[in-house]
């Protein structure tokens, strides 16, 4: 339960933070998609992981049910768990749930988008596009800022000063 | 034993021996009973160590197998440290279709074992290295897990397991008695159904016993690192036979992967000329598939520019086991070890090993020894029954002093040649010799005394 606060708290930083070159958020019925990033990919990678900010402004619970990409072959939802020191990543083959009212981040080693067959790899600076499939808002369409290698965050800077925003 | 009560002359001279064989038998036990039960158990598992990671940890190790196609050992490199940042140090091809592939990621908190598919290059999972369900048994097992030092225990209990099969086998030895040397007495109710039941499985596992505790010994903290250190100390630690004209580090092949026993200290060579640039995974993996290396080898990945991959197998076929270090920039083997290599001590010592571990007859390799742990448990609670039901209420029942102490001479000069060649349980011969001495002197045979 706490991490989901402190997820919810990131998120809800992230939102209010100006964080300049980045993709816009978007909004359709009670959801708004923002803070969409990737990294770059390495020489040779297969694939390629999709991070970003759910918030469920509704009073009715919704369910990211699956996604696609024009760059990708293929786009599935990733589950990460970890059960003592062994990670496991997963897809989840129900979806993702956004509950009325809270923000769902995926983000790099929790849960995220994968990219599959990437025809061209993304490169720094590139913006990738994802369609998302919600059970109750439908699509929407969403730009992901190509950061670098180790981007942690949208903006590809260092994790926010919580401070900052005073 | 009331025919030890008023023996003849000569009767009392074999009745000493005799009590005696049986003191030391019974001090044997119980100092070792403990690490035996605990050994059989662990070792009995650890035989199907294969088996049990593969089902443990299926989720990990397996995947649906998608195609007959499979991504380059390069994406699946890139895919593993996408997710786990460091550097890539190991890569293990799966096996056999359907299995993953498992690349070691050194880190700043460790290295890491990342799971991956060959098929779409998704990671599975990660978890630390050497954490598996069967490395768990196996540090269990050498006691490694609880530190350091107690490892050296095991060494002990090695040694006290022979002296027990060998004064075990003299207390079984037939006397003329009507039963329990091949065949059971009494019921559960009685001692002598005990004993028995101890002597006769004991006859079975005996032989079983002493070479599980001789081949251990190579693992051994004191005995088992200075005959490595001698068997493999020249020629850069590489056994003899072995042509070793390449440049060479100063890291070992320990240190990068588990390799075989007489490798250990071997040392690993050096790409001679650095050059532009390395070859890639792809194509070392493609050369050693060339050169035949069992499926489920595993590959070290150069680190250093003078670095080099390493391919190394040590299959359940003992002649398969391989070590092959290619030339990180020409992908040129620089050596090229096979078991075939070893002199003939190391080849017995390999084969020991194998044998202990359960490998080298296959199926029929893990049964037998398996059965053998279970012989090693069944033991132990007949021992400690049969000592239960003859022990005198509130005492130890320690098995009685022999009136003639010359007889223990012999024993001990017998103990001194195995204390000498094993020197760590030679020593605690010696401490377990000065407290049987202090007991019976300051003790007296009061409190001690039994039947």
């Amino acid at each position: 339960m706490q991490t989901h606060t402190i997820s919810a708290i990131l998120g809800a930083l992230l939102l209010a933070l100006p964080l300049g070159s980045q993709a816009q958020p978007v909004t359709q019925g009670d959801l708004t998609v923002s803070d969409g990033f990737m990294r770059a990919m390495p020489p040779n990678a297969p694939v390629a992981g999709g991070y970003l900010t759910i918030t469920n402004n509704g009073t009715a619970d919704d369910r990211l049910v699956s996604a696609s990409s024009p760059e990708a072959g293929e786009v599935q939802v990733h589950e990460m768990t970890m059960n003592g020191d062994v990670m496991k990543m997963r897809e989840l083959p129900d979806g993702l749930p956004i509950p009325a009212g809270q923000t769902v981040t995926l983000t790099p080693g929790g849960n995220h988008l994968m990219f599959l067959k990437v025809a061209t790899p993304f490169t720094e600076g590139q913006t990738a596009h994802a369609t998302l499939v919600f059970q109750n808002a439908g699509q929407l369409e969403v730009p992901l800022a190509v950061g670098p290698m180790n981007a942690r965050k949208a903006g590809g800077r260092a994790p926010a000063d919580p401070h900052a925003g005073h | 034993m009331t025919t030890l009560s008023r023996p003849s002359r000569p009767a009392r001279a074999a009745g000493d021996l005799y009590r005696a064989v049986w003191r030391w038998h019974f001090y044997a036990g119980l100092l070792v009973l403990p690490f035996l039960i605990s050994l059989s158990l662990s070792g009995g598992a650890y035989l199907f160590k294969d088996e049990i990671d593969g089902w443990y940890h299926s989720d990990l190790k397996h995947v649906a197998q998608m195609s007959d196609v499979t991504i380059s050992p390069d994406a699946i490199l890139a895919s593993a440290q996408e997710v786990v940042p460091g550097t890539a140090v190991k890569f293990t091809p799966p096996a056999k279709a359907g299995d993953t592939a498992e690349v070691t990621i050194a880190t700043d908190r460790g290295r890491m074992a990342v799971y991956v598919s060959p098929y779409d290059g998704l990671v599975q999972g990660v978890m630390p290295d050497r954490t598996t369900l069967s490395w768990t048994i196996r540090q269990l097992h050498s006691l490694k897990y609880f530190g350091p030092y107690a490892r050296y225990a095991i060494e002990i209990a090695a040694g006290w397991s022979v002296l027990l099969v060998a004064t075990g086998l003299f207390l079984w030895w037939p006397r003329g008695q009507k039963g329990g040397v091949l065949s059971v007495r009494g019921t559960p109710q009685r001692r002598v159904f005990w004993r028995d039941l101890h002597a006769v499985t004991g006859l079975v596992a005996g032989g079983f016993i002493v070479f599980l505790a001789v081949t251990g010994m190579p693992w051994s903290g004191v005995w088992g690192a200075n005959v490595n250190e001698w068997a493999n100390g020249s020629n850069f630690g590489y056994p003899s036979g072995v042509r070793v004209d390449v440049p060479m580090s100063d890291r070992k092949l320990n240190d990068i992967a588990q390799t075989s026993w007489s490798l250990e200290h071997a040392r690993i060579p050096e790409s001679p000329n650095v050059g532009a640039s390395s070859i890639t995974l792809e194509q070392a993996v493609a050369a050693f598939d060339r050169m035949g290396l069992a499926p489920g080898y595993a590959v070290s990945l150069p680190v250093t520019p003078d670095g080099v991959f390493t391919g190394s197998v040590y299959p359940d076929d003992l002649s398969r086991q391989r070590v092959v270090h290619l030339d990180q920039y020409s992908g040129k083997p620089l050596l090229d070890m096979s078991y075939g290599d070893y002199g003939p001590g190391g080849r017995a010592l390999e084969w020991g090993i194998n044998t202990h571990l359960g490998q080298t007859y296959g199926l029929a390799n893990q049964i037998v020894l398996l059965a053998v742990c279970m012989a090693i448990i069944l033991m132990s609670v007949a021992a400690a029954a049969m000592w239960w039901k003859r022990r005198p209420a509130g005492r130890l029942g320690v098995p009685p002093m022999p009136q003639n102490r010359r007889v223990f001479r012999g024993l001990i000069a017998m103990l001194a040649l195995g204390g000498v060649i094993f020197p760590l349980v030679g020593l605690s011969l010696i401490v377990m010799l000065s407290l049987d001495f202090c007991v019976t002197r300051w003790g007296g045979n009061r409190g001690i005394a039994a039947t």
